[in-house]
């Protein structure tokens, strides 16, 4: 076996690796306390414009929270977001989505999950239950979590992510305005979050 | 699916529901010995709960909660009010009446804006609301002068809100607009059903109520608002300027007095129009 072969088996062999590390379940999340990194997490949502035409996509750029990863049962999540710092890159849609039309950022300035439930499977998969604070209405919701990774970051320190997606309807948090013909009822939530061990 | 109705939904909610509700109770105002105030409150919450039914709270949960509430307890109070034989009084009760609107306004954004703020929020809206108040009490008599010169003023916040920041608020400025409009035509070309001071003052309260939500929680600027109130005082400055000439203004001189109210509106129109083609045209 010459070194060309050698090298080519080599190669082979850790791409073999990594493709298996993709499809393998994240490696578990160290037990501990973690806090919200803002700079790698956020909250994304999706609604349709008049009544269904298009869907169209923003964020908040404030979100700051802390969880309890352990065993599922166990697990907290506790977000916080702040409803002023919503951004769909359109200063005027901006304000108007501020406004007592939608969020009311100025009498209910924060939306907040807090879980009651965390389901998680062997391959970093399930649930989690909670409720949701959202224009001075709380309602339990259901969300889809995802265990996306952890390891250790620049710094050694120990860092964790999940992403929660779902469904819910704006009108059950009393935001009624202009449903379905200004903006649809249904909205998706992405919640992305990268965690720092404390 | 695109929603094709939402215009006809604004027209019927905003326009067609207050002019209708107003038009019929103006019409038996004689029969049934109705001010006009009654008018003006029931066609302002007719208009609300057609825009606003879905989420409205018999308990407030929001500041627009509040309005309907505002509207029946102004009515009644600004009939107590200028019962009132002193002119001093009038302007306490009214300036009490002010501060008791402002203050339910502002509630609600009280943890945001801190206590200090508030209080300054309400002092200045209260205020302002007495003035106003006070100007179109005295006012010349004239059934349709008063609802003229608020509807201007009432249409122009309406259309503002709209293209600014809250189409909730400015449907229901619109709604006042057109309340207003219907209290004016019925008394073309002559008084049919008088508009008293009580109903001046109602619609202040309401309009003043209405520009406080939109600058406390929508981001209705402070410029836009002093257009508005300069607007709303264009008619008694041109009688006191008629006054410094030594004479008294006519019912007849609702001409220039409109044309005065109109220039701080349009110019108010104008420059949310040039913010929201710069924002991006929204």
């Amino acid at each position: 076996m010459n070194i060309r072969s050698t090298v080519s088996i080599a190669i082979a062999a850790a791409g073999l690796a990594l493709s298996a590390a993709s499809f393998a379940a994240p490696a578990a999340a160290p037990a501990g306390n973690y806090k919200v990194d803002p700079a790698h997490s956020g909250a994304f949502f999706e609604i349709g414009h008049m009544g269904g035409i298009s869907r169209f996509m923003a964020r908040f750029n404030d979100i700051s929270g802390d969880l309890v990863v352990d065993a599922p049962e166990k697990s907290k999540i506790n977000v916080t977001i702040k409803t002023d710092s919503v951004d769909t890159n359109h200063e005027g849609l901006d304000k108007h989505l501020k406004s007592p039309d939608f969020f009311n950022a100025v009498q209910f300035p924060t939306l907040s999950f807090v879980s009651t439930g965390v389901k998680l499977d062997g391959k970093g998969e399930g649930s989690v239950a909670g409720n949701l604070t959202l224009h001075g209405v709380t309602k339990p919701v259901t969300l889809k979590l995802r265990h996306v990774g952890s390891g250790k970051g620049m710094k050694g320190e120990q860092r964790v992510g999940y992403v929660a997606t779902g469904t819910i309807k704006r009108t059950e948090f009393g935001m009624n305005y202009g449903v379905p013909g200004a903006a649809t009822d249904e909205v998706d939530l992405r919640i992305g979050i990268e965690a720092i061990k404390q | 699916m695109p929603e094709s109705s939402l215009m006809l939904q604004l027209v019927w909610q905003s326009a067609l529901v207050p002019a209708i509700v107003a038009l019929a109770l103006l019409a038996a105002s004689r029969a049934l010995r109705l001010n006009a105030v009654v008018a003006v409150a029931a066609a302002f919450i007719a208009s609300y709960f057609a825009t606003l039914h879905q989420q409205w709270s018999l308990v407030p949960h929001v500041a627009l909660d509040w309005m309907p509430w505002i509207a029946v307890g102004t009515a009644a109070a600004a009939l107590g009010v200028e019962r009132s034989s002193s002119g001093a009084a009038r302007f306490a009760l009214r300036l009490v009446v002010g501060l008791v609107a402002a203050t339910i306004v502002v509630w609600g954004a009280l943890a945001s804006l801190g206590v200090a703020k508030a209080a300054l929020a309400v002092a200045v809206a209260a205020v302002l609301i007495a003035f106003v108040w006070s100007a179109f009490a005295s006012a010349p008599e004239g059934g349709a002068r008063s609802p003229l010169l608020l509807a201007v003023v009432a249409g122009g916040t309406g259309l503002s809100l709209m293209l600014d920041s809250s189409q909730q608020i400015g449907q229901l400025s619109g709604a006042l607009a057109v309340t207003l409009g219907a209290c004016m035509l019925v008394n073309l070309p002559k008084t049919r059903v008088a508009f008293p001071p009580a109903a001046a003052g109602l619609a202040v309260v309401l309009l003043g109520a209405l520009i406080l939500n939109a600058h406390l929680y929508a981001g209705f600027s402070l410029g836009y608002v002093a257009l508005l109130v300069i607007a709303l005082l264009a008619d008694s400055l041109l009688a006191a300027g008629v006054r410094l000439g030594g004479r008294d203004l006519k019912p007849s001189s609702w001409i220039p007095a409109a044309v005065l109210t109109v220039i701080p509106v349009a110019a108010t129109i104008a420059m949310v129009l040039k913010a929201a083609q710069e924002h991006g045209g929204y």
